[in-house]
């Protein structure tokens, strides 16, 4: 992995963050960022380095799975029950895949792509449910309606920094010559 | 006599069972990146209950904070397993994937002239952040040899299961040694610290079977390891005390204070080694006040209780 010693500024590097529209924001911040010395300071260069990102990410899906099984939920219980319920029980469904991985032990090419894998489950089960309930009656639609908004950002996002990824070479070769 | 070793199946769901550090290789391995923060605080939250750990923190945060309500130190706990989740899922995470945190000096120039120091040194830390991140990461910069000296897994299973994660990920730099046979333990630190090389000792915590010395901290009489004290007078090498603080998701900071030499000036080697051994109590006090939520004692530091 590549590190990049002293430059504050770097922080703000497209490679550290993984969503296009993370990656567009950063490219804005670091193009208006005034070089900075911090001497003693040591950047990793990975896609998910950036914490912001990260808990957004985290949060969003959290309020997202949330909404909707205290929906599913509701249809069962009384809905105060189904509010209280949802956090928890959400909570463990966004992490089956955790649970469950340990028994693909006899399945190793599962196991070897464990990360992509129970990120396409998660994904496909949130952007299906996410579509059952934009097209639902009551205040979930908004939720879930919010959720393809966003997706459809990140997605217009990709398309303008795709012509921008060389720039992004050319950002982090200004930092070559960092040995890790 | 022989002691027997309990190995009931059920150990291994104790809160110092290997289920645990199994548990969270295929959590790192497999939990999608942007539900990380919500596993680790749903699993802290877990791990809350393990009542003699959560009652060891508070206990311990009463001393740090003298006056302090039990209900904010339970919130103070929880503070402090999280953090020590992260820090575990980083070590971890850096051990199968070699993704590396962000890193920040403070007292860049004490860790410059450790790593300049021409003989051996030792480096004396605390359970607080990452000490194998530190260590890895030390081993694999500095270019110097470090024997990395830590206290045996009390569940033998997990012990095991750590010591092949060890052997297996380590880089060649990194020597680990068990402070289970003190006697050759202390020759074998000798014979490393006068061939050159760095060790690195975590000094706030006293294990059956090792020479201590008792010493004031936050007010209370606790036991601190005279150890690296008595080693760094025989082998006439400097102490650097150093941390390493978790500041935030993939960030830490690694603190190099101002070394602690250990002379022999008196006739009576015991004055000199208190002497040291207050040096280093302060210096930890003052980092463990100001990042009480990166100390990672589960028990109680000492048995005396405030008023």
């Amino acid at each position: 992995m590549r590190v990049i010693r002293d430059r504050a500024e770097a922080k703000w590097l497209p490679s550290r963050f993984h969503f296009a529209l993370a990656r567009l924001v950063a490219y804005v911040v670091f193009r208006r960022a005034a070089p900075r010395d911090q001497r003693g300071l040591v950047l990793a260069v990975d896609r998910n380095q950036n914490g912001i990102e990260s808990y957004a990410a985290s949060i969003g899906v959290l309020i997202l799975a949330t909404c909707y099984t205290a929906v599913l939920l509701g249809r069962l219980v009384h809905p105060i029950a189904a509010a209280v319920l949802a956090v928890p029980m959400a909570l463990a469904a966004l992490q089956v895949p955790i649970v469950l991985l340990p028994l693909t032990a006899a399945l190793p090419r599962i196991q070897r792509h464990a990360m992509r894998v129970n990120s396409l489950l998660l994904t496909t089960v949130l952007l299906c449910l996410s579509l059952y309930f934009a097209v639902s009656d009551g205040w979930v639609r908004i939720i879930a309606r919010t959720f393809f908004v966003l997706v459809l950002m990140n997605v217009l996002a990709a398309i303008v920094i795709w012509p921008l990824r060389q720039r992004f070479a050319e950002l982090e070769g200004r930092y070559e010559g960092a040995p890790p | 006599m022989t002691s027997v070793v309990n190995t009931s199946w059920w150990r291994r769901f104790l809160a110092r069972g290997v289920f645990w550090r199994q548990v969270l290789r295929y959590a790192v391995l497999g939990a999608p990146i942007w539900i990380e923060p919500l596993a680790i605080g749903s699993w802290t939250l877990f791990f809350l209950l393990w009542g003699s750990g959560r009652r060891g923190i508070m206990r311990n945060l009463s001393a740090i904070k003298p006056g302090s309500l039990a209900l904010a130190n339970f919130f103070r706990a929880y503070r402090v397993f999280w953090n020590f989740a992260w820090a575990i899922a980083d070590t971890v995470r850096f051990r199968e994937q070699r993704v590396v945190p962000d890193w920040e000096f403070v007292g860049i120039e004490y860790f410059e002239q450790l790593r300049a120091t021409p003989g051996g040194a030792i480096i004396l830390t605390a359970h607080m952040g990452s000490y194998d991140l530190g260590a890895y990461l030390f081993s694999e910069t500095s270019h110097r040899p470090l024997v990395m000296v830590r206290a045996p897994e009390v569940d033998p299973q997990t012990h095991d299961y750590e010591e092949q994660v060890q052997e297996n990920r380590r880089p060649d730099a990194l020597r680990i040694d068990f402070n289970t046979k003190a006697m050759e333990l202390a020759l074998d630190l000798l014979d490393a610290l006068q061939s050159s090389q760095v060790v690195a000792i975590q000094g706030d915590r006293v294990t059956p079977g090792i020479a201590s010395m008792p010493v004031k901290l936050f007010g209370r009489t606790t036991l601190m390891p005279s150890g690296p004290f008595a080693l760094a007078m025989a082998a006439r090498v400097p102490i650097f005390p150093l941390f390493i603080l978790r500041t935030g998701r993939r960030q830490y900071r690694l603190v190099t204070c101002a070394p602690i030499a250990v002379e022999r000036r008196s006739r009576q080697r015991d004055e000199d080694l208190q002497a040291a051994v207050a040096a280093w109590a302060e210096q930890l006090e003052i980092m463990i006040r100001r990042n009480w939520q990166q100390w990672f004692a589960f028990e109680e530091f000492s048995p005396e209780r405030g008023g």
